[in-house]
C-alpha cells in the first residue's frame, strides 16, 4: 500500500526537480550570455576609446561606430531601399557620397533596427548599432543553446559564450551590421532543427534568409536534420507536414525580400545585380583563393584565403563528428562567399555557428589551447576595434 | 619493485595523467613546467610578432625584424651597452643614462661585443630569453597551487599575456627583474637563503625598486627566528639579506667612481621627472581626478593596492608588503613608466592567480581583456607616443 501511496508524490517532485533544473539551465545561460555581453561591450568601449585618445578614431558616442555597410543600412532606415541610384542622388542631394544602389542589404537587420529607433526615438546610425548590440546578447544565448547538450559546468558555458561575445571580428556586433542577427538566427535554427521542431527551426531559418544572402542555404541542412530524423530514408506516405513547412519557410524571407524588389525596382534579382555594380559577381572559388595567394602587395588576401583553407578543413571535421547538416551548411556559405570575391570573406567565416562550433570541440579538452586562442582572438578583436575608424577598406 | 620503479615513484609529484604515452611525448610531458613555459613563451612571442607586422600593414610601423622592438628605454640601454655610462650629464639635453641599471647591458654584452650581434638585436634577446626564465620562475613560485597542466597554462599565461607584454619583447628590464624577483621568493620560500639573497642582488642590479626585496626577505627570514638555536642557520640568514641589495650598492659605487656621485641615478630622475618623490597618496588622488591615461593608471594603482591588501588576507604578508612599497615608490616618482612598474611585479600576478582559482570562469575574459590591451599597447608601440613608453 505505501508504495502506491507514494508513487503520484514522487513523480511530483520529479517533475519539480526536472521543472528547477531545467530553469536553472536556462537561468545559467541567460545569466553568462549577459556577463560575455557586457564585457563584450566594454572591450569595445575600451579599445575605442584608448583609439581615441591616441589621435587614432573619432569615438565619442554609440554611433560613431557606424561606419561603412552600416551607413548603407542607415540609408535603408531612413529611406528604404532606392529606386536606382540616379533617383536616390536627386531626391537627397546632401547624399551624393553615394556611389551605388542598397540592395546588396538584407531587410530584417534594418527592420529590427527601425523598431527601436521607433520606440526610443534613436537616430538611424544610434539604432543601428543598438540593435547590433543586442542582437548579439542573442547571439550569445542562442550559441549557448546550440551547444546545451555540451555544457555542463558554467565555466564550460562562459568558454562557449566567449568565442561568440569577443570573436576576432566583433566589431561587427557593436557596428551596426548585420552578422550577430545572422548569428543567432542560424544557430537557433540548428537548434530547433536538431531537436525535430520543424515549424520553429524553418521559422529561423526563414529569418535567416531575409539576414543575409547566405540565409536560404540552411534550407540544406534543414533537409538533412529532417533526412537524419527520418534514419535517412524519406516514406512519402508518413511524410510529416509541419517538416515540409518548416523546409518551405527556411527560404522564404528571401522570396518575400526578392518579391518587395520586384515590385520597387522591376527585378526580382536586384541584389545580384547590385552586387555586379560593386564589383562582386559569381565566379570560381578556387580562382579567387589562387588570386589572393597571388596579392602578397596587399598583405591581408592570403591572410583571408588561409583561413578559407582552414574553414574548409573544419568542415569536412564537422562531418567527421557526426554533424553533417553544420559541415554541409559551412562548406557551402565558404563557397558562396568565395565565389564572389575576397573582400568580406573573414566575417562570413567568423559570424558561422558552426564554424565556431567546431572551434569549441578542438579547444573544449585543453585549457592551455584555450587561452592561446582567446589571447589571439581578443588581440585581433582590439586590432579591428582600433582600425575601424583607420579608413583602411580590410575592415568592412 | 625494480630500481626504476623506486625512482618514478619517489620524484616530485608530477600532475596525474602525465606518465603515458611515450618518446618525446613522455620527455616534454615529464617536464611540464618547462613545458608550459616554452609553449606560452613561443604563443607570446608569435602575439607580438603577428601584432608588429599588422601595425606595419596598416599604420607604417617601422618593424621589420625583433630588433625594431628596441625602442624608448631599450635605446638607453643599448646606449649603456655600446659605449658605457656617461661620466657626466650629455651637454646639451643634460641627459645620462645613469637610470638604467647595469645588469640588462651586462647580459647582453656577450651577444653584442663577442658575437657581434647589433645591440637593439642583443637586447632584445636577452628581455625575450628572459621572458620564458619569467614565465618559468613565475610557475616555480606557485607551484603549491598548481595540480595539473592547464594550472600550469593558466598562471603561466598571466605572464605570457600580460597587457603589458610588450616589454617583455622590446629590450627593457622588465623581463629580468620578474624572474629574478620571482625566484628571489622561491628560494626564501623554500628557506634556501643564500640563493635567495643572491637573486635578491640580481633584482637589485636590474632595476632601482629591487633592494626593497630586503624587507620580504628579512620578513620570511624572522619567521620561526626565535626557535633557531643553529648560528650557522642565522649566519647564513644574516648573510642572504646582506646580499638583497649588493646589486644596487654596487651599482652606486660604480657609479661613484665614474661620476663621482652614487645616487647619480636619484639626481637624474628628478632632473627627468622634474619634481622630487612626492606624497604617493596625494598623486594618486590626482592621477584618479585626471583624465584618459592618468586616471586609468590611477585605477590600476589603486588596484595593485587592493591587491596587497589581498596578499596579507592570503597571509602571504611577504608579498603584500614588497607589492605595497613597490607600488607606492612607483606612484612617488610620478606618471611616467607606471603601468609597467605594476603590472611587471610577480606579487600582483600572485594575486590575480589565487583570486581566479577561486574563480575559474573569469579566467578567458581575464585574458582576453589584458589580450586585448596588450595588442593595442603592440600597435601603439610604433605609434611615438610617449604614453608607452
Amino acid at each position: 500500500m505505501p508504495r502506491f501511496a507514494e508513487a503520484p508524490a514522487l513523480a511530483g517532485i520529479d517533475a519539480g526537480a526536472v521543472r528547477r533544473r531545467l530553469w536553472s539551465r536556462i537561468s545559467a545561460n541567460l545569466w553568462v550570455a549577459l556577463a560575455l555581453w557586457v564585457g563584450s561591450n566594454l572591450f569595445t568601449y575600451g579599445i575605442a576609446n584608448f583609439a581615441t585618445w591616441e589621435g587614432a578614431a573619432h569615438y565619442g558616442r554609440m554611433k560613431d561606430l557606424c561606419l561603412w555597410d552600416c551607413r548603407w543600412y542607415q540609408s535603408i532606415v531612413e529611406f528604404g531601399y532606392f529606386h536606382s541610384i540616379t533617383e536616390a542622388r536627386a531626391t537627397h542631394p546632401e547624399h551624393q557620397d553615394w556611389v551605388a544602389v542598397n540592395w546588396p542589404f538584407y531587410p530584417l537587420f534594418p527592420m529590427t533596427a527601425s523598431g527601436l529607433r521607433k520606440v526610443f526615438r534613436l537616430s538611424p546610425a544610434g539604432s543601428l548599432v543598438l540593435a547590433g548590440k543586442l542582437e548579439l546578447l542573442l547571439a550569445i544565448y542562442a550559441f549557448l543553446l546550440m551547444l546545451s547538450g555540451e555544457l555542463e559546468t558554467t565555466e564550460d558555458r562562459v568558454r562557449a559564450g566567449s568565442l561568440v561575445a569577443f570573436n576576432p571580428y566583433l566589431i561587427y556586433a557593436h557596428a551596426g551590421y548585420s552578422e550577430p542577427l545572422y548569428f543567432t538566427l542560424i544557430a537557433l535554427s540548428f537548434y530547433f532543427a536538431r531537436r525535430s521542431r520543424w515549424l520553429a527551426a524553418g521559422a529561423m531559418g526563414g529569418l535567416a534568409s531575409a539576414t543575409r544572402v547566405t540565409g536560404f542555404l540552411f534550407s540544406i541542412s534543414y533537409l538533412m536534420e529532417w533526412l537524419r530524423a527520418q534514419e535517412w530514408r524519406l516514406s512519402w506516405r508518413a511524410l510529416d507536414r509541419k517538416a515540409v513547412i518548416g523546409l518551405l519557410l527556411c527560404p522564404l524571407g528571401m522570396a518575400l525580400f526578392m518579391l518587395h524588389l520586384r515590385a520597387r525596382v522591376g527585378d526580382a534579382l536586384a541584389f545580384q545585380q547590385a552586387e555586379i555594380s560593386w564589383g562582386r559577381w559569381l565566379g570560381n572559388p578556387i580562382s579567387t583563393l589562387i588570386l589572393c595567394f597571388q596579392q602578397t602587395r596587399l598583405h591581408w588576401p592570403p591572410v583571408w584565403a588561409v583561413m578559407v583553407i582552414a574553414a574548409c578543413l573544419v568542415s569536412l571535421w564537422l562531418f567527421k563528428l557526426g554533424k553533417p547538416e553544420m559541415g554541409t551548411y559551412l562548406a557551402l556559405v565558404l563557397l558562396l562567399a568565395t565565389s564572389t570575391g575576397y573582400w568580406s570573406v573573414a566575417r562570413y567565416i567568423w559570424w558561422q555557428p558552426p564554424f565556431l562550433y567546431a572551434i569549441y570541440r578542438l579547444l573544449r579538452r585543453n585549457a592551455g589551447a584555450w587561452l592561446i586562442y582567446s589571447a589571439l582572438a581578443a588581440g585581433m578583436a582590439a586590432f579591428m576595434v582600433l582600425e575601424w575608424f583607420s579608413g583602411h577598406n580590410f575592415v568592412v | 619493485m625494480d630500481l626504476n620503479e623506486t625512482i618514478e615513484s619517489q620524484s616530485p609529484r608530477e600532475p596525474a595523467g602525465l606518465r603515458s604515452g611515450s618518446g618525446l611525448t613522455r620527455l616534454v610531458r615529464g617536464y611540464p613546467r618547462i613545458w608550459a613555459a616554452v609553449v606560452l613563451w613561443l604563443a607570446s612571442w608569435a602575439f607580438v610578432s603577428a601584432f608588429s607586422n599588422l601595425a606595419r600593414w596598416e599604420t607604417g610601423a617601422q618593424y621589420d625584424g625583433m630588433a625594431s622592438l628596441c625602442r624608448w628605454d631599450c635605446n638607453w640601454f643599448s646606449s649603456v651597452l655600446q659605449s658605457g655610462y656617461s661620466s657626466a650629464p650629455w651637454p646639451g639635453t643634460g641627459d645620462a643614462n645613469w637610470l638604467f641599471h647595469p645588469l640588462l647591458p651586462l647580459l647582453a654584452y656577450p651577444f653584442y661585443h663577442w658575437m657581434s650581434i647589433p645591440a637593439a638585436k642583443s637586447l632584445v634577446l636577452v628581455s625575450k630569453g628572459a621572458f620564458l626564465l619569467s614565465i618559468y620562475a613565475f610557475l616555480l613560485m606557485v607551484r603549491s597551487y598548481l595540480s595539473d597542466v592547464a594550472d600550469y597554462f593558466r598562471a603561466g599565461a598571466l605572464v605570457a599575456f600580460n597587457p603589458y607584454l610588450i616589454y617583455g619583447h622590446a629590450g627593457y628590464s622588465e623581463p629580468l627583474y620578474f624572474a629574478f624577483l620571482c625566484l628571489a621568493f622561491y628560494f626564501a620560500e623554500r628557506k634556501q637563503w643564500l640563493l635567495s639573497g643572491s637573486m635578491g642582488t640580481m633584482v637589485s642590479a636590474t632595476r632601482m625598486v629591487g633592494f626593497v626585496f630586503a624587507i620580504p626577505y628579512a620578513l620570511f627570514a624572522l619567521r620561526g627566528v626565535e626557535r633557531e638555536n643553529y648560528p650557522r642557520t642565522l649566519a647564513t640568514k644574516f648573510l642572504g639579506l646582506l646580499l638583497c641589495p649588493l646589486g644596487t650598492a654596487a651599482y652606486m659605487l660604480y657609479l661613484y667612481l665614474h661620476t663621482g656621485d652614487a645616487l647619480a641615478q636619484e639626481h637624474i630622475h628628478l632632473s627627468w621627472v622634474h619634481f622630487p618623490p612626492q606624497n604617493p597618496f596625494a598623486l594618486l588622488l590626482v592621477f584618479l581626478a585626471g583624465q584618459h591615461w592618468a586616471r586609468l593608471w590611477g585605477l590600476m594603482c589603486l588596484g595593485a593596492l587592493v591587491a596587497a591588501i589581498y596578499l596579507f588576507r592570503l597571509r602571504k604578508p611577504e608579498y603584500g608588503v614588497y607589492l605595497l612599497i613597490a607600488v607606492l615608490l612607483s606612484i612617488s616618482g610620478g606618471l611616467y613608466g607606471l603601468p609597467r612598474y605594476i603590472w611587471w611585479q610577480p606579487p600582483l600576478l600572485y594575486a590575480i592567480y589565487r583570486w581566479m582559482q577561486r574563480h575559474p570562469s573569469w579566467w578567458v575574459p581575464y585574458i582576453v581583456f589584458t589580450s586585448g590591451m596588450a595588442a593595442f599597447m603592440v600597435v601603439e608601440w610604433f605609434s611615438g607616443h610617449g604614453f608607452v613608453a
